[in-house]
């Protein structure tokens, strides 16, 4: 009985032993989190990290960069083909007036804008709460091929904000 | 008949003169008109080439090689751009102008009816006894000192006489040369040509050095060498604007405590070279160019080879028509549609690759030292001596007649001496600042020279300039002073000298004003200004007018190239603009992987074109930078490393938000992807790839190498 006691315990003893070198080997193998190098980022952390950046930087920078960073977003999504995103930015009495549907709108922005732009940011002007910007709009692809334009911008708040443009 | 004859020879004289005097105004007449009609240019050309020959003369007394070539046309053009960029030219201190009403231009040069502008006509060099100084002319001159010969002169022997100095201390240029150590004078062509001494010349306007020798002219291009230890013109705009007080600059500008010279010693050497060309060393083209020309090959080297060759060019020295097709591919780029044009540059190749064997006598220059910098403690330079030395030249025929016109071939050229080729041993070490500068700034006397440490301090206002002018006037006995064109009685001074400050002249808690002329430093593309500046912000920080993070410069090239297949000798080749497009144009891709520069998110990927978005710099490229601009972690310790003055941070924010659109792109990305540095983003789709850097609010990125490594491979993988 001792003979088998003895063996019982040897055996426990040995897969103690055996669970902690196995136990040893995975923190090992595990990044180590102070290891700022290794610190694996999801696709969603690094958009949420350049989120939080943009807005910072938005909310460090003078009143007149901030209006031209919206006139500037707005653009990019023209460029980029976020109509919807775009569509959604404009005054509802805007829509109503110029562009009842969101396929009315598309339409009219690939009928007039280059495929790619470049923003020469001219004026700009406060009235009330409203914000006049003129920018010249050029074609990046041909320079020679440019046109100007006005946008009325109201900031809501950081980084959120509604405009109307000149329709041409 | 007679009667006329007789008439003739009685007044033979009198007609002699009367026909001279109407030759003399016939002449001068002619003189005249031509002088009336001949166009600007020309008459400018010779009023310059009189100007730079009185100048010479009159360097061999006074030293002064600087000044030669500068006129008051200069003078006026430096003061229009200082008016352009919004500045008073005698509120903010510049000195004292006369101005005329000019019908104004539009863009294309033409005149606008009915409207006028006001433009400088004249400057006043300025006396100071009427409270003027010429601080324009001055800064001028100083900084043409850069590229100008300190010269021996009889005024420069005279002053040095009991003193250690030489001669050439005193002349106004920055360059001294030495040829086996002993002085070279380069100011006067005549003096250079009686004296036999024309083979070194310093070409000013295309700051080179201009060297020859055995027949050869050489060029060392002064731009990225000695021209860091000069003082550019935006260090005096940079330094007169941020302190407001031109005296001090004035005085960094002529004081002999900053007459930094550059002492350049060439030795004389025996060299023989080899050529490269298109990357191809010379046996490969020998070889190359003995299958051409026989129609065989060979696989011989050396000595050998060469026999070869000479063998088969004195029968066969013309490729043969049906041996077109082998032309080799080191020779590729002659090819032209008269095969013998393209028989006349291979030969050419041929016969300076012969040429390299034969041992000639060639100059090269060492800096031996740097004295009286504006910043620097004088520096030495260590040199060992070695058996040989080599070192690559380019050569690049100037003669149009030259087959070879307008090719450049690597020679790589081995140097040797019999008291052993210079080599440099190490880095020398460069201390700053000097005691001289720390005067100027805080008082005191250096050598000799009293710096007051105390001037005068303009606030942009014309009613604060004339005061100043009448106090100058007032401290140099003048009775009258000069004011906006106009003299007036002196009077009691009412504004007094005042330490040197950083800070805005309307708000003491700001120092915006001394940022924006900083920048001016920063945004200049010249050695001179990058050293300039990187040493004014080290003197600040040490002189404690600013704290380190003050002055502290973001990196902003943190992106890196994106063809990396594109070698970097061919990207300065196929790299360029086009007036047509934004951005940079690059050439002969076709076919390319095309790599993301750093990381962000693909915004769009459609057709042809790529835009990405960039991020937050990632701890990878940090720890790049930081080993690359020597940023070290503060410990807040007090010893060692840790008090070195560090002049950059990195900002892990500086492109967010930077979008980069790439067009003639094959995308294998897609959008709303995010993507890492090296990660490919396509393939070229076309001969020619656009890319260009928007911000965020949508306006371009005019100078794009501000963030892309275009030359330097600075990221070059391992």
């Amino acid at each position: 009985m001792n003979k088998m006691l003895k063996r019982i315990l040897i055996t426990i003893i040995i897969l103690i032993i055996i669970a902690i070198a196995i136990i040893v080997q995975i923190k090992k193998s595990k990044p180590s989190s102070n290891l700022g190098n290794n610190i694996i980022k999801t696709e969603e952390d690094i958009k949420n990290e350049t989120q939080m950046a943009k807005q910072e930087s938005l909310a460090n920078t003078s009143e007149a960069s901030r209006i031209k960073n919206y006139v500037g977003q707005f653009y990019t999504m023209l460029d980029t083909k976020e109509y919807e995103a775009s569509y959604n930015l404009l005054f509802e009495r805007f829509k109503e007036n110029y562009f009842k549907t969101e396929d009315e709108y598309e339409e009219y922005i690939k009928s007039k804008y280059p495929k790619k732009m470049i923003l020469n940011h001219a004026k700009l002007d406060r009235e009330g709460k409203y914000y006049i910007a003129t920018v010249e709009v050029i074609d990046a692809l041909n320079t020679g091929n440019k046109f100007s334009q006005r946008v009325v911008i109201e900031e809501i708040e950081l980084n959120k904000f509604k405009l109307s443009f000149q329709v041409i | 008949m007679q009667n006329i004859i007789k008439f003739i020879s009685t007044h033979i004289v009198v007609i002699g003169y009367v026909a001279l005097a109407l030759l003399i105004i016939i002449f001068v007449i002619g003189i005249l008109q031509i002088l009336i009609t001949m166009p600007g240019l020309i008459l400018g050309k010779i009023k310059e080439f009189v100007g730079n020959f009185f100048g010479q003369i009159a360097a061999q007394f006074n030293g002064d090689t600087a000044s030669i070539g500068i006129y008051e046309e200069d003078e006026k053009a430096l003061a229009t751009y200082i008016q352009e960029m919004g500045y008073d030219l005698e509120g903010f201190g510049f000195g004292e102008f006369e101005y005329e009403e000019v019908a104004k231009k539009d863009e294309e040069g033409n005149e606008i009816e009915g409207e006028t502008t006001t433009q400088v006509k004249s400057v006043h060099d300025g006396k100071e006894n009427e409270g003027v100084r010429g601080y324009l002319r001055k800064y001028l001159v100083s900084t043409a000192a850069t590229y100008a010969p300190a010269i021996w002169s009889w005024s420069g022997e005279f002053t040095t006489l009991f003193t250690a100095d030489a001669a050439q201390d005193k002349s106004t240029g920055m360059i001294r040369i030495k040829h086996d150590g002993l002085d070279i004078d380069t100011a006067s062509p005549i003096w250079n040509l009686i004296m036999g001494k024309e083979n070194f010349k310093i070409l000013a306007d295309k700051k080179a050095l201009q060297v020859k020798v055995d027949g050869q002219i050489y060029y060392f291009d002064m731009s990225d060498w000695t021209s860091k230890y000069g003082k550019p013109m935006e260090l005096f705009l940079a330094l007169h604007l941020s302190t407001m007080m031109p005296d001090l600059t004035y005085d960094l500008a002529t004081s002999q405590a900053f007459n930094t010279k550059v002492t350049i010693d060439f030795q004389t050497v025996k060299s023989t070279y080899k050529i490269k060309y298109n990357g191809y060393d010379q046996e490969t083209i020998l070889r190359q160019y003995y299958r051409m020309i026989t129609g065989g090959s060979t696989s011989a080297s050396g000595d050998e080879l060469f026999d070869l060759i000479k063998e088969a060019r004195k029968s066969k020295d013309k490729i043969k028509a049906e041996d077109w097709d082998i032309l080799g591919t080191a020779f590729a780029d002659l090819e032209d549609e008269d095969r013998s044009n393209t028989e006349r540059k291979v030969n050419k190749i041929i016969d300076l690759i012969e040429d390299g064997r034969k041992e000639r006598e060639l100059y090269w220059p060492r800096i031996t030292e740097v004295t009286k910098h504006w910043y620097y403690d004088t520096i030495t330079f260590e040199y060992g001596r070695a058996k040989a030395g080599v070192k690559t030249i380019i050569f690049s025929p100037e003669d149009s007649t030259n087959p070879l016109y307008g090719a450049e071939l690597e020679m790589e050229t081995t140097m040797t001496s019999t008291q052993g080729f210079f080599y440099q041993l190490t880095e020398p070490e460069r201390k700053g600042p000097n005691e001289a500068i720390v005067a100027l700034f805080k008082g005191g006397t250096v050598d000799g020279i009293k710096f007051p440490g105390e001037y005068y301090r303009y606030d942009g206002s014309k009613d604060r300039a004339q005061k100043i002018n009448n106090a100058r006037a007032v401290d140099n006995g003048g009775k009258e002073y000069l004011f906006a064109g106009k003299t007036y009685k002196t009077e009691s001074a009412s504004v007094f000298k005042e330490p040197v400050v950083f800070y805005d002249v309307d708000n003491k808690n700001s120092n915006k004003n001394a940022y924006t002329a900083f920048a001016m430093l920063e945004k200049a593309h010249s050695e001179e200004a990058e050293v300039s500046y990187r040493c004014l912000k080290e003197l600040l920080i040490k002189l404690e007018y600013f704290t380190e993070e003050e002055l502290q410069d973001p990196v902003t090239q943190v992106l890196k190239w994106i063809l990396p297949d594109m070698e970097e000798k061919d990207r300065k080749k196929n790299v360029g603009k086009d007036a047509n497009l934004y951005g940079l144009v690059i050439s002969n891709a076709s076919g390319q992987n095309i790599i993301a520069p750093g990381d962000g998110t693909v915004i769009e990927a459609d057709g042809d074109s790529v835009t990405v978005e960039f991020g937050k710099l990632n701890s990878g490229v940090k720890a790049t930078l930081k080993d690359k601009y020597h940023i070290k972690d503060k410990t807040g310790g007090t010893s060692g490393e840790d008090d070195e003055i560090q002049l950059y941070k990195i900002d892990e924010n500086i492109i967010v938000g930077l979008q980069m659109v790439i067009v003639g792109i094959n995308p294998s990305v897609s959008k709303g992807q995010t993507i890492s540095a090296d990660q490919s983003l396509g393939t070229a789709t076309g001969e020619k790839v656009q890319v260009y850097f928007k911000r965020a609010d949508g306006s371009i990125v005019d100078e794009m190498e501000k963030y892309i490594d275009v030359y330097n491979e600075n990221f070059k993988k391992e």
